[in-house]
């Protein structure tokens, strides 16, 4: 087979960015197997037939009172379907936000100092904004 | 039920992972017109829906150096002081008038991309005097050219507005960001599209994750809507990724202009109708 032009050839100044990369997709697989978890335990409670039209019946008249991390992880022993898919959920949303938290750490490495402040400042405000719009979240029952 | 929320949330993840939309243009209508849930559920899976379409499409991008990470997370800055700005002056201004701006403002850059439908790489851009002190450039290798593609940003302070204002607006009405930032760098930045797409994803992820806290102690993502639109657009957003590197320039913005069509026509709909 001959040499295929590829990303191989772009100059080698990638630093940690493969390193983003990789734990970026962990963090999804994590999440989506933990909610996926979650699906399979609440079909093997509820049966397939209530599974298939649970958001139907459900999904209107039930509010979730999964509000916060406290309530979650509660409800994760002995496993409660769905906070073990709530708990997925979250993991998904933390996913950007330690994307920045990576990234922050990559300019760093690269000693541009310049976009770790930059950098430094958006994940500042993201958890900022966790902590403040997530008060309920944090504290809850 | 169950599976018809998980197909369409396929969709929404690839449209978005090629558009370099979060996908709730998609999820929002699919969720309420059409499956009936109550809309604060649909905009609670939406913003799961965003940071999904983001986080299962963020890594194949930036491996492949497709997303920009500096000019992401300097952009990123002037998005969140939109948003804040937006939430500041949130309940003093009409949203009848933000619908009608929005759309007019959406309906001008879809006409202003359909004199660019041709371009497919930037080539020579003038020079910015701001784009190299922050350092916007980079290079990829295009999978359907089959060559590398160096590029430079032009227009940075323009875009740096067009930025605010996408972070006003979506900081207002929730959504439209990504429409706003895909445009930014396409118009007055002048970045090749994939760059533009794919930087605007890891951007509109990075955006939801801020408001997400809030949706979530509000109970407005329920499991068991956002498990099945989780998993579905994860799924979409990672067929999308493998798609969208074959694609030319053109052909992504050749789609990118009938959804902006779209949204700018219900938006002005939505102001003019609006009480």
């Amino acid at each position: 087979m001959s040499a295929r032009p590829g990303p191989q050839d772009l100059p080698g100044d990638l630093g940690l960015r493969p390193m983003v990369s990789a734990f970026l997709r962990y963090g999804v697989l994590l999440a989506a197997l933990v909610i996926l978890i979650g699906l399979v335990l609440s079909f093997i409670q509820v049966g397939f037939k209530t599974f298939v039209s649970m958001p139907r019946i459900r999904v209107p008249e039930v509010n979730t009172d999964l509000t916060s991390l406290r309530a979650v992880f509660r409800e994760l022993l002995p496993p409660v379907p769905e906070a073990v898919m709530d708990a997925g959920v979250l993991l998904l949303i933390a996913t950007p936000v330690l994307t920045v938290g990576a990234a922050t750490i990559m300019f760093a490495v690269e000693k541009d100092w310049m976009y770790v402040a930059i950098s430094g400042f958006v994940f500042a405000v993201l958890i900022l904004g966790f902590v403040l719009g997530g008060r309920g979240a944090l504290g809850g029952s | 039920m169950f599976f018809w929320i998980f197909l369409f949330s396929v969709g929404a993840g690839i449209g978005g992972a090629i558009l370099g939309l979060g996908g709730g243009v998609i999820i929002v209508p699919a969720l309420t017109l059409l499956l009936n849930l109550p809309i604060r559920f649909a905009i609670g899976a939406s913003i799961v829906a965003v940071i999904a379409t983001s986080s299962g499409t963020a890594s194949a991008y930036i491996r492949d150096q497709l997303t920009n990470l500096r000019i992401g997370i300097a952009l990123e800055v002037m998005t969140t002081m939109g948003a804040l700005s937006g939430a500041v002056i949130a309940g003093h201004v009409s949203p009848r008038w933000l619908y009608i701006i929005f759309g007019l403002l959406l309906a001008y850059s879809a006409l202003a991309l359909l004199g660019r439908l041709k371009i497919e790489l930037p080539g020579e851009v003038p020079y910015d005097p701001l784009a190299s002190r922050l350092r916007f450039s980079g290079v990829y290798y295009d999978q359907a050219l089959r060559q590398r593609v160096p590029y430079i940003a032009t227009g940075v302070a323009p875009a740096g507005v067009m930025m605010y204002a996408a972070g006003i607006f979506s900081g207002l009405l929730g959504i439209g960001s990504g429409l706003f930032k895909v445009l930014a760098m396409d118009i007055a930045m002048r970045l090749p599209m994939k760059v533009s797409t794919s930087t605007s994803n890891f951007m509109v992820g990075v955006t939801a994750a801020a408001s997400a806290g809030v949706y979530f102690s509000r109970g407005d993502i329920h499991p068991v809507v956002a498990a099945p639109v989780a998993l579905g657009v994860l799924l979409g957003a990672w067929i999308g990724a493998r798609v969208m590197g074959q694609l030319r320039n053109t052909t992504i913005r050749k789609l990118f202009i009938p959804v902006l069509a779209i949204v700018a026509v219900s938006m002005i709909y939505r102001g003019l109708t609006v009480r």
